[in-house]
């Protein structure tokens, strides 16, 4: 059973646009093959899916793929692993977690204010972005003897 | 419960960045803590003071510069441990602002903290870097870019705030059984625990 309180119109003209849980949205009919929820907004009659501003919205991956991603990269399992894991391609790993990165951001920014608190500690974490050169820079000399393994050797080994 | 963060330098331009998202989260003005870094300090000033001007002295001239008043309710400590072979031997508390009567208060009162600390933000920064495998220390796993940083930063974050139970905030009912609680729900925002799916299916604008 779909709980419809936190749905809201995604329809930026009509009035209740953006307001949860008052009542306008209703079920419409379902699509496709994973059978999700067509809703509709009874104020503008805007119809739109049940994914509608969430990550699941044109992914390929099915909701419950998209779910274990978020959960085994949360549980500190590498992208490459988390794709090895659940034999998906690295690059497929990476996008869903950008996007959940979005996702959570919006979240964080909406839901975390107004605390009242008595307590606040701040503190800093130690960590590094580094990514390595693939070419290494341009010079002049291109020799063997400079920038190699050095010159073959012309004495004889005998 | 972790309120925000900022992935940035050391610098006090990204200190003030960070203390003005926090200023902006919380209504009341509680008791901060930290470490040494000097930034802190500039950036609680910068967003908890008020400027005074000078009365008009009637003569000629430059008008002097007019006076910055920190808030007398600002209650600012900052920690400082002193090692010895790489173990701590003894802490050092200062109270840099505020009236060190009403920050005992506070601490008699606070059901976790019996001092001024930074416990808590430590114990979570560990929790982060056994969560996040980009910040997973000698391996190669290291962020290569600074949006997947943020990404898998956040995302853990939220699945920290509102996932996973804590286990020093388990209440007990009439009938003795726990209840297992996530920082949000200790926080009041939310009155249940988000499953990450529920999280990932929340509709935002």
């Amino acid at each position: 059973m779909i709980d419809l309180s936190t749905y809201f119109c995604p329809n930026p003209t009509c009035k209740d646009y953006g307001i949860r849980g008052k009542g306008n949205i209703t079920t419409s009919t379902r699509y496709g093959k994973n059978k999700t929820h067509l809703l509709r907004c009874k104020t503008c009659n805007q119809r739109f899916s049940e994914n509608r501003n969430t990550i699941f919205m044109h992914s390929n991956y099915s909701r419950e793929t998209i779910q274990r991603i978020i959960l085994a990269v949360s549980e500190c399992n590498s992208i490459r692993g988390t794709a090895r894991i659940l034999q998906l391609d690295k690059d497929g790993v990476n996008r869903i977690v950008l996007k959940a990165g979005n996702h959570c951001k919006r979240i964080l920014e909406n839901l975390i204010h107004d605390l009242c608190l008595t307590e606040c500690q701040l503190d800093e974490l130690w960590t590094f972005v580094k990514k390595r050169k693939l070419f290494p820079t341009k010079t002049s000399n291109r020799s063997m003897a400079a920038t190699g393994s050095g010159p073959p050797s012309t004495l004889n080994p005998s | 419960m972790i309120i925000n963060f900022f992935i940035g330098q050391r610098s006090l331009e990204d200190c003030t960045v960070f203390i003005a998202d926090l200023v902006e989260r919380i209504r009341t003005k509680p008791l901060f803590t930290s470490d040494e870094l000097p930034h802190y300090q500039t950036a609680l000033v910068e967003h908890y003071s008020h400027c005074e001007a000078h009365p008009k002295t009637g003569k000629r001239g430059r008008p002097r510069k007019p006076k910055v008043v920190i808030d007398h309710d600002l209650k600012y400590a900052t920690v400082h441990k002193i090692r010895e072979n790489g173990k701590v031997i003894r802490v050092e508390r200062t109270i840099v602002f505020g009236d060190p009567e009403t920050i005992e208060q506070i601490l008699k009162a606070s059901r976790v903290s019996s001092g001024i600390n930074t416990s808590f933000i430590e114990r979570s920064n560990l929790t982060l870097r056994n969560h996040n495998r980009k910040l997973t220390r000698k391996t190669l796993c290291f962020a290569k870019q600074k949006q997947a940083l943020e990404a898998q930063t956040t995302i853990i974050i939220t699945y920290y705030n509102f996932s996973l139970p804590h286990r020093g905030l388990t209440l007990r009912d009439s009938l003795g059984r726990r209840i297992k609680r996530t920082p949000a729900m200790a926080a009041d925002l939310i009155d249940r625990i988000w499953p990450m799916g529920e999280i990932l299916a929340y509709p935002m604008s």
